[in-house]
């Protein structure tokens, strides 16, 4: 194979790499956008029973079992 | 249920603030956990919490047990968690990102204590305790160790087990030192059975108690043995503030004409709490806000004025004196705590 070839084929598979490389980063920039949108709102978590059985002592003071 | 009634305060917090253009341009969202009361489940859910749907902040549980299984999962992941309504030990002591507001037995009952010698001129106490209850026997040695130097002397202290039906031999011991109140740090079941015995061999005095008597069955139970009997709780709607005038109108509003009581306003400060503190932090990152948590002086909540003192626990005022008044509780006086 002579020189000139070999130089074709390096540049081909580079350019197909650059290719791919693009169509990567086009397919990840949806992703980068989501915590944008997330960050836009402010999570606040509640913690606490709303089924089942709260009590390890009384009915009316769970808060201190 | 008392997750219901934290979570409706809670969004009616986020409600108002979003309403008023949020914070720092960004709306509340309140992500629900229902933890069905069960440590293990607690543990689980506050995970997700954090993992899954990636709070910055936790508001909860309403019960130490839960608190302090979550509390160490918030402290290692960085995220900021308020207890509104934990008041046992092991809390706050996970870390810097762990805070509650509510009031403290340990708060509540040296102001209780200024307020019987100073208002009512009370002297002399009997102190009655359930010996097999670690919640009673703990709230009884914070009474003796808040009424030494007030100029309140106690005279009996004698000895219950909760499940107890005959305190004939308590009361005789109390009757015959002439107490004028009876503190009394058990549970309702036990205190309106002791006070129909009291009645029963003239003692005039009255009880005095924390939350453990502030029950519809206290009073179905004790009759009119228990008219006068105090309990001294964080919350009370009656003689609201204008802050608290104007939380319980629109919460009677939003939620069918229902009258918020204390967790519902914990509920909602600890929102609007989480809100002031990254307000004044100008920062949503827990390891920012957690500072300006901290650093939480004389917060106007719809639950009192609220400091968080070092070590991260909620100093309040006012403190409410409930007492049983033709048949219901209703508040005697609304007793101001120091705030230094």
């Amino acid at each position: 194979m002579s020189f000139k070839k070999i130089s074709a084929l390096l540049l081909t598979a580079a350019f197909a790499l650059t290719v791919t490389a693009g169509c990567k980063k086009k397919e990840e920039a949806p992703k980068a956008e989501a915590p944008k949108a997330a960050a836009d709102t402010i999570k606040i978590g509640f913690l606490g029973a709303l089924t089942g059985d709260t009590l390890p002592c009384s009915a009316n003071r769970p808060w201190k079992g | 249920m008392f997750g219901k009634p934290t979570l409706e305060g809670m969004k009616m917090a986020a409600d108002d603030i979003n309403a008023a253009g949020g914070i720092l341009g960004k709306k509340i969202e309140i992500v629900e956990a229902d933890n069905r009361g069960d440590k293990q489940e607690g543990a689980s859910v506050t995970q997700k919490l954090i993992s899954r749907d990636n709070v910055i902040a936790i508001v909860g549980d309403p019960t130490t047990g839960i608190t302090k299984v979550a509390a160490p999962i918030a402290q290692k992941a960085g995220v900021l968690l308020i207890s509104a309504g934990a008041t046992g030990p092991g809390v706050v002591e996970n870390g810097d990102f762990i805070f509650r507001n509510t009031l403290l037995d340990s708060v509540a009952i040296p102001a209780c204590i200024d307020y019987f010698a100073n208002d009512l001129k009370y002297k002399k106490v009997a102190i009655i305790t359930s010996d097999n209850n670690d919640y009673s026997v703990g709230f009884s040695q914070t009474f003796r160790d808040a009424a030494k130097g007030k100029g309140i002397t106690i005279v009996a202290d004698e000895k219950i087990k909760d499940g107890d039906k005959d305190f004939s031999g308590q009361i005789t011991n109390i009757k015959a030192k002439k107490p004028d109140v009876i503190f009394f740090s058990g549970y309702y079941t036990e205190g309106a059975l002791i006070m129909k015995e009291a009645r029963k061999q003239g003692v005039k005095a009255n009880m005095f108690g924390g939350d453990g008597l502030f029950s519809p069955e206290f009073i179905k139970l004790g009759g009119s043995a228990v008219e006068g009997s105090m309990s001294a709780l964080g919350f009370s709607p009656e003689q609201a503030s204008p802050e608290t005038a104007k939380f319980i109108e629109a919460f009677s509003k939003k939620f069918a004409g229902q009258v918020p009581g204390l967790f519902e306003a914990q509920g909602y400060d600890g929102v609007t709490m989480i809100a002031d503190a990254i307000k004044r932090a100008n920062s949503v990152d827990p390891k920012v806000f957690k500072d300006a948590m901290a650093a939480t002086k004389n917060f106007q909540g719809v639950s009192g004025t609220i400091t968080i003192r070092p070590g991260r626990e909620p100093i309040k005022t006012p403190l409410c004196l409930l007492a049983v008044k033709d048949g219901k509780f209703a508040l005697k006086a609304k007793v101001p705590v120091k705030m230094d």
